[in-house]
């Protein structure tokens, strides 16, 4: 996942292999193979996806969640934590989940300044 | 705010944007439209949300498509080949459609001596793959089936025996493995003393009547289990040389996933302690959303 770096601050292409964002990238894949839109147009939109999903997350949402489970595997890489987590239970204020095994991908939430892009 | 109004929000919010003459994209209304219908149709399609989110209006790029523009987002694109155009075509132009093709009478086929590859009716095998051959061993002399029970019955003392009608009384089932037993130049009187005196001789001996050429001769218990080590060291199924597959892949595919920012991650002992914030959850093929999350796990 890099970050992409526009005037002030860093919006993670991570929240792209969400439901939402694949759903973008895939009609974006369709008109760029139908030529409508070319390739720099495909990354703004993207660009601009990560950017409005990243503020609708940070201020339209007030959940809190608890997860508990068995840690199957940890790797911390690149500053992005990744959990493989067996018997997760999630807990919100309305329900509780548990699935057998969830994959937990997280990056750090306290880069503030605009690192050099790699 | 729900998944769906969140949702609704990002996908407007993106939009404007994208009109925005100050991002420079120069996109036409038309491609904007069709991208916003063709995202919905994909966010509905998939599930994970709901209820729809669907777009009031109507493509304008397919104007005859007013009610499939939430169901199938390949219907509002007019210009690429969807899949139900192309399928339409494909069956325009009246090529050969192996569905269409008539699965012939396997009676028939069988009438002209002809089988389908692979489809054979397991009246019609005739391989005797697997089945032994009738392969009859060849004897100097070879018994008289008229006399053959009568030898298992009643010993003549007065006619010679060979060795293949003696053996054929000691083994009565006819060999149809391997090659030609050898033949003893044995030459026995049709005494039953010496017939037993030869089989006490052969016992001792330990000579095989049956020269074994199916694999590694039989051993002695003791010996059989060295021998079966050593077959299966020879056995190249068994061998070393077969790959030996990752337990685990370090990447597999999970269908729950869990996509945020963590603000802290600590570790006592085998616990670890985390603070995430802005996640995006897919679990049992739902979507949802948390500002704030606190994850324990415990590492055994």
């Amino acid at each position: 996942m890099s970050n992409t770096t526009p005037a002030k601050q860093n919006f993670y292409e991570l929240y792209r292999r969400s439901t939402v964002g694949e759903a973008l990238t895939d009609s974006l894949d369709e008109l760029l193979q139908n030529q409508y839109i070319d390739q720099n147009v495909y990354s703004k939109i993207l660009t601009q996806f990560d950017k409005s999903l990243s503020e609708a997350l940070s201020t339209g949402i007030k959940t809190k969640s608890v997860i508990k489970g068995k840690l199957h595997t940890f790797r911390f890489c690149d500053s992005v934590w990744t959990f493989i987590v067996d018997n997760a239970e999630f807990k919100s204020d309305s329900e509780t989940t548990r699935v057998d095994r969830v994959k937990i991908v997280a990056c750090d939430g306290n880069v503030t300044e605009t690192p050099n892009s790699k | 705010m729900s998944v769906q109004v969140i949702y609704r929000l990002i996908i407007d919010d993106v939009i404007r944007k994208i009109k925005d003459p100050d991002m420079g994209l120069n996109l036409d209304d038309n491609v904007i439209e069709e991208l916003q219908t063709m995202w919905e149709a994909r966010l509905e399609n998939s599930g994970a949300i709901p209820h729809t989110i669907g777009h009031g209006e109507t493509s304008v790029l397919n104007p005859n498509n007013n009610n499939n523009n939430i169901i199938n987002p390949n219907n509002n694109n007019n210009s690429s080949i969807t899949n139900i155009n192309s399928v339409q075509q494909y069956q325009n132009l009246q090529l050969p459609n192996p569905n269409n093709i008539p699965r012939p009478n396997e009676s028939e086929l069988t009438r002209n001596g002809i089988h389908p590859v692979g489809v054979r009716h397991p009246s019609e095998i005739t391989t005797t793959a697997g089945r032994p051959t009738g392969f009859v061993p060849t004897f100097k002399e070879i018994p008289n089936n008229n006399n053959y029970y009568n030898n298992l019955t009643n010993l003549n003392p007065t006619s010679p025996i060979s060795s293949a009608s003696l053996r054929s009384i000691m083994n009565p089932i006819p060999q149809n493995d391997g090659v030609n037993d050898e033949e003893e130049e044995i030459n026995v009187n049709s005494d039953k003393q010496d017939i037993d005196k030869f089989l006490l001789k052969s016992i001792k001996t330990e000579q095989n009547f049956i020269v074994q050429m199916d694999g590694n001769d039989d051993e002695d218990d003791e010996d059989f289990e060295e021998n079966k080590d050593q077959n299966q060291d020879d056995d190249l199924l068994n061998s070393d040389l077969d790959d030996d597959d990752d337990d685990e892949d370090p990447d597999p595919v999970i269908e729950h996933y869990v996509l945020c920012q963590y603000e802290k991650v600590t570790r006592i002992k085998a616990k670890r302690k985390c603070v995430f914030k802005d996640g995006v959850m897919h679990l049992n093929g739902k979507d949802s959303l948390f500002n704030k999350a606190n994850g324990e796990f415990i590492w055994i």
